[in-house]
């Protein structure tokens, strides 16, 4: 009897081989790419084997009714959501995925709803005008901040990233402070300037694609069509696809990628004339944080709407403290602890506000 | 905010908010995972709806108990081990109970019949008659061997873990998979139609 052959053999048996087949991605695309170039005689080899393994995954698989699998879902949800766990705030928590799209529309219209009552909490401050005007709002967990000016806006994240929002963009995410990961959801344009922070990636998702980060900055275009493109301003960005996440590209300074909704592909585009002068922080915001004789409660006032950050304060314990400072480089927590140093006050973060505790200044 | 699932997520990520009693992270799980369960469980269990409700206790025991659970699993791993397991205490107690054997683990009849594999044959394009010839390849395999190419090929379980789902030595599993392996290439190798689809045999063996 003819056996199987030894080398085929030697690669089924490898976990990593089938990991790779089955589950690739960009590191274990590279190692085997390596291998390719290290082992030119086998690389014949490695595709039989590859095609093998293929082979055998697609064959039929016992059928799994998807009414079936929904029946499960619920019933997990609704036991799950009448168990122990009623106890919290219970805010439905909408399964993402592939429903993504449409959470953005039902997102939108929250937003909406909510404009009466944010009107209320942005408060006017004539020393930031620029600032007051992006509207934020809590949207279940995650803080949710739309640019309905038509001039570029600036949101603060409390790492120290910030993101310039294109008239009518928003974006929505949590405060960054506990999350093991930050990410943020983009509907619009908006060019990110991220803090590096190699414990947490940072990653940017829009209805289609994903964007993957490392300490950098890019520009990510919207277009009504559907069409997305990515243009990188310093470091390297990963962008895959929502629904082919095994495709995924790395964009470098001066490319751009873009991502056709009607074919699902990404190709590297031409940076046009328009799009080499990318978008950043408008000047009206060169001079946020930095202050001169500033009531203390301003200052608050302008962290809360810059950073969509709730910062509890007494203000008629403060109302007599005026500082002068540049924090204006800073994270949001050292900007927290300078201020706070200078009022000889003290700051609490539990979950997604701040508490600010002191006494009255002379 | 929830989780998403991508590439991104490593099963790590997803592990972590999930045990951090981050639900949309574990509706993610279970939204990718309950198909998988059905289809192991299937080899076990031909009773769609007890295995339902033991998928659905499976999660809502797993939530209720994630802060005990390992700080680091293969998810997929993970719950097919708990479904194995779930399946067996449910057929010990139905077989105490009843007195009956294999309500719930059984041998699952092939369900290809040679006439179907035949029709198939002289509708499809070549390249469907291969995975039709591959298919009808595996049929010929013993369970243990169908379920050996399933686990490793479908849903890509590393040796280890296969030896674990499997209940054999580390060493066992490498013998039972070579053996299947072989057998297919027996059975393409004999089969009348292969001349017609050389392809198969070269994909398979060079």
């Amino acid at each position: 009897m003819e056996h199987f052959n030894e080398e085929t053999w030697e690669l089924i048996q490898d976990d990593t081989f089938i990991g790779w087949v089955l589950f690739p991605d960009a590191e274990s695309n590279s190692y085997w790419e390596r291998w390719k170039a290290a082992n030119p005689g086998r690389v014949e080899v490695l595709q039989h084997a590859r095609a093998a393994v293929l082979a055998m995954r697609d064959l039929p698989q016992p059928a799994v009714p998807q009414s079936l699998l929904q029946e499960v879902y619920a019933n997990v949800e609704e036991r799950i959501a009448t168990g122990r766990e009623d106890t919290e705030i219970s805010v439905e928590m909408t399964p993402i995925g592939r429903s993504v799209p449409f959470r953005w529309i039902a997102v939108a219209a929250a937003v909406m709803a909510g404009m009466l009552v944010v009107s209320l909490l942005v408060r006017r401050n004539t020393q930031l005008p620029a600032m007051a005007q992006l509207e934020s709002r809590m949207e279940n967990d995650k803080m949710v901040r739309t640019n309905k000016t038509g001039e570029r806006q600036v949101a603060y994240l409390t790492d120290g990233s910030t993101v310039v929002l294109q008239s009518g963009a928003t974006i929505q995410h949590q405060s960054f402070f506990v999350q093991p990961q930050r990410e943020v959801y983009l509907q619009g344009g908006a060019f990110f300037n991220i803090a590096g922070d190699a414990q947490r990636p940072f990653v940017v998702y829009t209805p289609k694609v994903a964007i993957r980060v490392l300490g950098t900055s890019f520009y990510v275009k919207q277009e009504t069509d559907g069409h997305i493109t990515v243009t990188v301003k310093t470091g390297k960005v990963a962008v895959c696809s929502r629904t082919k996440q095994e495709e995924s590209h790395i964009v470098t300074p001066d490319h751009q990628l873009r991502f056709d909704p009607g074919t699902q592909h990404f190709t590297d585009a031409a940076i046009s004339a328009d799009e080499t002068t990318i978008p950043e922080i408008p000047v009206m915001h060169a001079k946020d944080f930095i202050y001169e004789e500033e009531p203390v409660n301003n200052i608050f006032k302008a962290l809360e709407n810059a950073y969509g950050i709730k910062i509890n304060v007494n203000e008629a314990v403060f109302s007599k403290c005026n500082i002068t400072t540049n924090v204006s480089g800073e994270t949001f927590e050292n900007k927290l602890k300078i201020i706070c140093a200078a009022i000889n006050a003290t700051y609490r973060i539990t979950g997604e506000a701040v508490f600010i505790q002191g006494k009255p200044c002379n | 905010m929830p989780a998403m699932k991508d590439k991104f997520f490593s099963d790590d990520d997803l592990w972590k908010r999930f045990k951090s009693g981050d639900r949309s992270a574990f509706a993610l799980i279970y939204q990718e995972y309950t198909v998988y369960l059905f289809q192991y469980g299937f080899r076990f269990c031909d009773d769609r709806e007890k295995l339902k409700d033991i998928i659905q206790d499976l999660f809502v025991e797993m939530w209720n108990s994630r802060e005990a659970l390992s700080e680091k699993v293969m998810i997929r791993f993970y719950l097919c081990r708990s479904l194995k397991y779930k399946l067996l205490r449910a057929n010990y107690q139905f077989r105490s109970k009843t007195g009956r054997q294999h309500q719930y683990l059984h041998e699952q009849p092939a369900t290809i019949t040679e006439s179907t594999v035949e029709d198939k044959l002289i509708d499809a394009e070549n390249n469907a008659c291969r995975s039709v010839l591959l298919e009808n390849a595996i049929r010929k395999l013993s369970r243990r061997q169908q379920e050996i190419i399933t686990l490793r090929f479908y849903m890509g379980f590393t040796n280890a873990e296969i030896a674990d789902l499997m209940h054999m030595k580390y060493q066992s599993v490498s013998n039972l998979l070579y053996n299947a392996l072989n057998r297919i290439k027996e059975t393409l190798q004999t089969s009348p139609l292969t001349v017609r689809l050389l392809e198969t045999l070269r994909v398979f063996f060079i």
